[in-house]
């Protein structure tokens, strides 16, 4: 499965209601494909998409779609966890609930009016961004472009120092239950940490630190909004059902006047590159043991990205994969074995996760994980299984497309990491052109045996037993080796 | 080949001062909506197959895929004495073998006709379905056929299978929500009807022998009560066509029976589940209620939404706008067949435990007693539903799995696009009466995962035994 944009909800108390225990919002939808066959990509919807740009340097994209009565709006900052200063994990995120608490002209909780109309909203930040949306009745365009020029405007004037306090605890509080309180939620912490060095941004986790997030201050918040929440570096999406010419000119009377502000540079980390096997070893009050195997790999939309979500598949997609097949169907070693590329912005990373069937230890575990994926890399994918793997990712295009919600958000990252809005046929294509040997070729160049990062989760104390970041555990035990895997 | 995508987008053009003359937009009101044209909710059409089984059809062209789903009106309330569990593995072993293919062979057909299968067992329902290209759908109508009608049932498959559940309940009894969930359900319903969450517990999963998996399987996997469902780019004749040669002659009466409900009432107190260093306590507040067919069906859904289910409902405004103690608090009603469950929960920080308890019972007072439910929260709530409708209908998948809900509940094919009037009808008295309904405290059992150390000190002040039990629902001895 991939796991292409990690991103932080505001909220996930309504999608609990709904039955969703993940607010992750991970897009899973898999890109698509099945032979590269020209009907595939003319199967896809033609988006009809305007784009340009008001004086102040907001990008707009329009794309109407009529199917139902309803609209998407997003407004995308161009700043996410990546862009935080020394000592201020976490606040992107936080920063993004307080868009929340009220703006001059509506000083109060950003859904009240949303929810008598029946809207969607909520937010998300990530590594490389932070979105904004609201899915209303068609009707109610206007209502979600005043409410969202208005934060973007006038936040300042009526944010407290309560509010902040407020949001700090509610997202210390997010950390606990997505993070501390759940099975082998601290590991992607450590992966992070393990992974980049201390100098590139995505060593720290979104979430940030209690330590971190108690620091924050009025004066952070003023400082960020003022250095990254501008027209000149955002894009607002609007897809659904609207009159295009009604909309331009409503963007124009809410959002035109708005100075510009600047396009934030983003960062620029020197690539980051392992010595050799950075192993660290963590406890967990979970029943079984896991192991994780991390390596640096290509930013997403570069060459070998979708190499290696096509790869994913071929290794842990289905009884037959190379990785299941040995470790979890045949052998009985491991309970679950699960491959994905976390595509980002300034560099992706890619997962192999493999969690022990009971009895199995974490060195026997890592040991057969290992070798069953070193044969699993000695070979191209047969032609069976490319079909199967890109059989995988068809159906997913069609249904990025499906609701406006999505397609808004999809949209706006074409725009900001692909550099075009329009790129749902060029993002499919990136499948149908990926041979066999292109595939094999991404396995071989960026899953190299003598380099990644691994943890090991084993059964033992819970991690982050503190309410403050004071008592917080001392770093989890980390050995560097320079040998090889094997 | 695509472009060399550069990883960001360069910088925009213009970032020129902006005139400082421009005038400003009027933000002294909120704006007004325009008009909105009518929009009904779609129908299916029902046809039978010559065995008699219904097939709701609906044909929607906005891409070439279509959802196929086989539903049956029983599911793990079935599950004999102790064996909870046995219709889920049941249903998990449907794909491990047919009588043409083995578990891989089956693996890779389904792979290369692009075809996700999912199968899951709820408490009432057993439903297959598959996500296909509608290119594709005749031989996935029949691979389905298979899974559902010719399974292996091999004794190798059956215990790799179930080693792998009961590892997988293993691993869940680490996670608090989980835990909290499965001693609710044990809490409110006993060991009848809903007393065991359908995936079962480590311990009822490890007594299950291939012998009961086939019996469990002969009684419930037959066309009498069972339902097609099939929504995408397919015409009906497309549809009945395949559907006649998959399912046409699929004969057999299910004789699996739901256990009864227990008649002993659940005791009010407090079910706690010891999670030592837990930095956080997930709590739930709960208390029966009817099942999907309750006269106060629609008046309850409005009253939650007010007590819980908005980001803006009073729960979430308290706990989690208010005081901080939570990422976010809600209500819901939970309903099956013949019985259902309400519930409010939230994951609050240990240490205000207590305090979120206190909060949550102030409020199920004061929704009976000093603020009850007013008239604007009522209309907001209708008007909320009514207006958020539409959305419900985005995704073809969406929209399968809701048509599902007609057969299983015997509802009018018109039972969504009348769905609005219906909501709309319900007076603030009807949604009164079910806060009120609400409000008897005596009711409700609250269920807590947290550090037990921390917890019972603060816990003893709130005047309710307190027992424990393990992460499988078992009461501990002390």
């Amino acid at each position: 499965m991939g796991m292409k944009y990690l991103s932080h909800s505001l909220f996930a108390a309504l999608l609990l209601v709904l039955g969703t225990a993940s607010a992750e919002p991970a897009n899973t939808s898999r890109n698509a494909k099945a032979e590269p066959a020209a009907s595939d990509s003319a199967a896809l919807p033609p988006l009809n998409i305007k784009q340009y740009e008001l004086e102040n340097g907001l990008t707009v994209l329009l794309d109407k779609t009529d199917r139902l009565p309803v609209v998407a709006v997003e407004l995308r900052y161009l700043v996410g966890s990546s862009y935080e200063r020394e000592g201020r994990s976490g606040f992107a995120h936080l920063f993004e609930h307080l868009m929340f608490q009220g703006s001059k002209n509506h000083d109060s909780e950003y859904f009240t009016p949303f929810e008598p109309i029946g809207g969607a909203v909520n937010g998300t930040t990530s590594q490389d961004r932070t979105n904004y949306y609201e899915r209303v009745p068609a009707n109610y365009l206007e209502l979600a472009l005043w409410l969202e020029s208005d934060r973007m405007e006038n936040l300042l004037p009526v944010l407290t120092q309560a509010k902040l306090d407020n949001q700090r605890d509610v997202v210390k509080n997010e950390r606990r239950q997505r993070y501390e309180n759940q099975p082998y939620g601290m590991a992607w912490v450590h992966l992070t940490e393990t992974l980049f060095p201390k100098s590139h941004p995505y060593h720290r986790s979104v979430i940030g630190s209690h330590k971190d997030l108690s620091a924050a201050s009025l004066q952070d918040v003023r400082e960020f909004f003022q250095e990254y929440y501008a027209p000149a570096n955002a894009v607002l999406t609007i897809s659904g059902s609207f009159d295009p010419a009604q909309a331009k000119q409503l963007v124009d009377k809410y959002f035109g006047g708005i100075p510009a502000g600047k396009r934030a540079k983003p960062p620029s980390p020197e690539a980051p590159k392992l010595g050799g096997i950075q192993h660290v070893t963590t406890t967990d009050s979970v029943k079984l043991p896991r192991v994780y195997l991390a390596w640096h790999t290509p930013a997403l939309f570069a060459p070998g990205d979708a190499e290696l979500d096509l790869l994913s598949s071929v290794l842990a997609d289905g009884k037959t994969s190379r990785l299941y097949q040995p470790l979890v169907y045949k052998h009985k070693i491991a309970q679950s074995v699960r491959a994905y590329q976390v595509s980002l912005g300034l560099g992706s990373f890619y997962v192999i996760e493999a969690t022990a069937a009971p009895g199995v230890e974490i060195e026997q575990l890592s040991k057969e994980l290992l070798k069953a994926l070193e044969s699993a890399l000695k070979i191209p994918p047969s032609a069976d299984e490319l079909k199967r793997a890109l059989n995988g990712y068809k159906k997913g295009f069609y249904s990025r497309v499906e609701g406006v919600t999505e397609r808004a958000q999809l949209l706006s990252t074409y725009y900001h990491l692909a550099g075009q809005a329009d790129y749902l046929k060029e993002d499919l294509a990136r499948y149908l052109s990926a041979s066999a040997q292109d595939v094999y070729d991404a396995g071989r160049k960026w899953l190299v045996l003598d380099r990644y990062a691994r943890i090991d989760v084993v059964p033992g104390d819970k991690p982050g037993q503190a309410q403050n970041a004071s008592a917080l555990p001392a770093a989890p035990k980390a050995t560097s080796t320079q040998q090889g895997a094997q | 080949m695509p472009p060399q995508a550069p990883a960001v987008a360069a910088a925009p053009s213009a970032t020129a001062p902006v005139m400082a003359s421009r005038p400003r937009p009027d933000r002294s009101q909120l704006p007004k909506p325009g008009d909105l044209g009518t929009w009904s909710a779609p129908e299916p059409q029902i046809f039978k197959l010559s065995n008699g089984l219904p097939v709701y059809h609906l044909e929607e062209d906005t891409a070439p895929l279509a959802t196929l789903m086989l539903v049956l009106p029983r599911g793990a309330a079935t599950d004999p004495a102790g064996k909870s569990g046995l219709t889920a593995l049941t249903v998990d072993l449907l794909d491990e073998g047919t009588a043409s293919m083995n578990a891989l062979e089956l693996n890779d057909a389904l792979q290369i006709l692009a075809t996700d299968y999912h199968a899951s067992a709820g408490i009432h329902q057993v439903v297959l379905s598959m996500q296909l290209l509608s290119e594709q759908f005749a031989p996935s109508a029949q691979l389905l056929s298979d899974i559902a009608r010719k399974p292996q049932f091999a004794q190798q498959e059956f215990a790799r299978r179930k080693a792998q559940r009961v590892a997988e309940a293993l691993a869940a009894e680490a996670d608090p929500t989980h835990a909290r969930e499965v001693v609710v359900h044990r809490a409110l319903f006993g060991s009848g009807y809903a007393g065991s969450r359908p995936s079962g517990t480590r311990d009822s999963l490890e007594a299950l022998r291939l012998a009961d998996v086939k019996r469990q399987y002969k009684a419930l996997f037959a066309p009498d009560q069972a339902a097609l469902i099939v929504v995408g780019n397919l015409d009906a004749t497309k549809a009945q066509t395949a559907l006649e040669s998959a399912f046409g002659d699929w004969k057999g009466t299910a004789t699996a029976k739901p256990a009864a409900l227990e008649t002993e009432l659940p005791k009010a107190g407090i079910y706690l589940i010891d999670y030592p260093g837990s930095t956080q306590s997930s709590i739930a507040v709960a208390r029966r209620a009817p099942g999907e067919k309750a006269p106060n069906y629609f008046p309850a859904m409005l009253f939650s939404r007010a007590l819980g289910e908005s980001f803006t409902s009073r729960l979430n405004l308290n706990l989690r706008e208010d005081k901080g103690y939570t990422y976010g608090a809600a209500s819901s009603f939970d309903r099956w067949h013949d019985a259902g469950l309400f519930e409010i929960r939230a994951n609050v920080k240990s240490e205000v435990t207590r305090e979120s308890l206190n909060e949550i019972f102030r409020e199920l007072r004061q929704v009976a007693g000093e603020r009850r439910i007013s008239a604007v929260e009522h209309r907001e709530a209708i008007e909320g539903l009514l207006l958020g409708y539409p959305g419900r209908f985005e995704h073809m998948s969406g929209v399968a799995r809701q048509f599902a809900s007609l057969p299983l509940y015997q509802r009018d094919r018109d039972w969504y696009s009348r769905w609005p009037e219906r909501v709309a009808a319900q007076s603030l008295e009807s949604v009164q009466q079910v806060a009120e309904r609400s409000a008897q405290l005596g009711d409700y059992v609250v269920v807590i995962a947290g550090d037990r150390k921390q917890l019972v000190p603060t816990l003893h002040g709130l005047g309710l035994p307190i027992q424990v039990f393990d992460a499988q629902g078992n009461p501990v001895k002390e």
